[in-house]
């Protein structure tokens, strides 16, 4: 399918660009032109568009709210900036503390 | 209240690795020199050899390793906490580190699949940070400054780690014709009614196909679809010009499109719970 004088090889190509709003204004215009007439292509965006959504939302599923910071983790940086910090035992940092 | 001064200690290992020396903090740009081209870690490579400047948002800054430039957005509630911080109020570093803890692990999770190297970058990170909190200006919120620090890290442990070649990202196989076509409409998406995965299975699909992709295509990825930095900024920490940047970010893209696309259905592969 030709549309607008755009093949939809060059619409897979420059998606990135175009989502980002970098295409030039004339170049937007053709772009934008053909998705309305290639329904292959319109689909292909969305596809593409719910791949970039579904990285975000499926690494971040705390992303509203942020997970807790493990306990061993916080007594672990705590004991490495200050021995006698982090509470508990500190059996394995071999620090020897003060 | 207990003051942390001098921030000494050896780094608590989550298994037997030698304690590293100042030159740790260097490479994040958290030191006390000015990094420039020159200094160790800089200049251009692979993976993390570029010292992802700290400086506030809106300015990914040069590859100077300043951590002093950008205009004025920290948030004003932040200027007592870093009072603290400067002091070397332990409660106010423990504050931090659960605060913030949580989500920089995640981070670096996302960067490195093993737990110990996330865990460890994490740890790197904080002790760096708390190391120059004296130079933080608080241009920047705490948090942002933060999480440049462990993208550094975390980018430093995969630099050091890297054993073999990455292997190429065949372009993800589009069925177009000679002339650049689709060949037909209906090949422009796989016959699928839609996989339906409960949210928590996708969830587990998606982060198995992304850490599948090559590692350079996956930093990327993870850099800007997930953690949000911006083409400059992520060109900045990996030492690629903007446009290899846009390119693998473009095929990492379309190559999870294509392993995931038995799942997008109707309702966007949201999953069902």
């Amino acid at each position: 399918m030709s549309c607008q004088g755009l093949s939809c090889r060059e619409i897979c190509a420059f998606l990135c660009e175009y989502l980002e709003g970098e295409l030039p204004a004339d170049r937007l215009r053709v772009f934008e032109a053909h998705l309305r007439e290639c329904p292959p292509c319109e689909q292909y965006l969305k596809t593409y568009k719910q791949t970039i959504l579904l990285s975000k939302k499926c690494m971040c599923p705390g992303a509203t709210k942020p997970p807790p910071c493990p306990e061993d983790l916080v007594k672990a940086i705590m004991r490495s900036i200050h021995p006698q910090a982090g509470g508990g035992g500190g059996g394995d940092c071999g620090c020897g503390g003060r | 209240m207990h003051a942390l001064r001098g921030l000494r200690g050896p780094r608590i290992s989550f298994r037997p690795v030698s304690v590293r020396s100042e030159g740790m903090h260097r490479l994040y740009g958290v030191g006390g020199d000015s990094l420039g081209p020159d200094a160790p870690g800089a200049g251009p490579g692979p993976i993390g050899n570029r010292i992802l400047s700290v400086a506030s948002p809106g300015h990914p800054g040069s590859a100077t390793g300043s951590i002093e430039a950008g205009p004025p957005v920290g948030a004003p509630d932040e200027s007592a906490l870093l009072v603290r911080l400067r002091a070397g109020d332990g409660d106010a570093y423990e504050q931090v580190i659960r605060e913030f803890g949580g989500r920089l692990l995640a981070t670096a999770q996302h960067l490195l699949p093993n737990e110990d190297d996330a865990r460890e970058a994490v740890q790197d990170a904080f002790l760096s940070a708390f190391r120059a909190i004296g130079r933080f200006d608080g241009k920047s919120r705490v948090s942002t400054w933060l999480h440049r620090i462990v993208v550094n890290a975390a980018l430093m442990k995969l630099r050091t780690k890297r054993r073999r070649p990455e292997r190429s990202l065949d372009e993800a196989a589009v069925n177009l014709d000679g002339e650049g076509h689709f060949e037909h409409p209906a090949l422009a998406v796989h016959e699928t009614a839609g996989s339906s995965l409960d949210a928590e299975t996708m969830r587990s699909r998606v982060q198995e196909e992304i850490e599948r992709l090559p590692e350079e295509y996956r930093t990327v990825l993870v850099l800007r679809d997930v953690e949000e930095l911006d083409t400059a900024e992520t060109a900045e920490v990996l030492g690629l010009s903007t446009s290899a940047v846009k390119t693998r970010l473009h095929r990492a893209r379309l190559a999870l499109r294509e392993r995931l696309l038995p799942y997008l259905g109707e309702n966007g592969g949201e999953g069902q719970d």
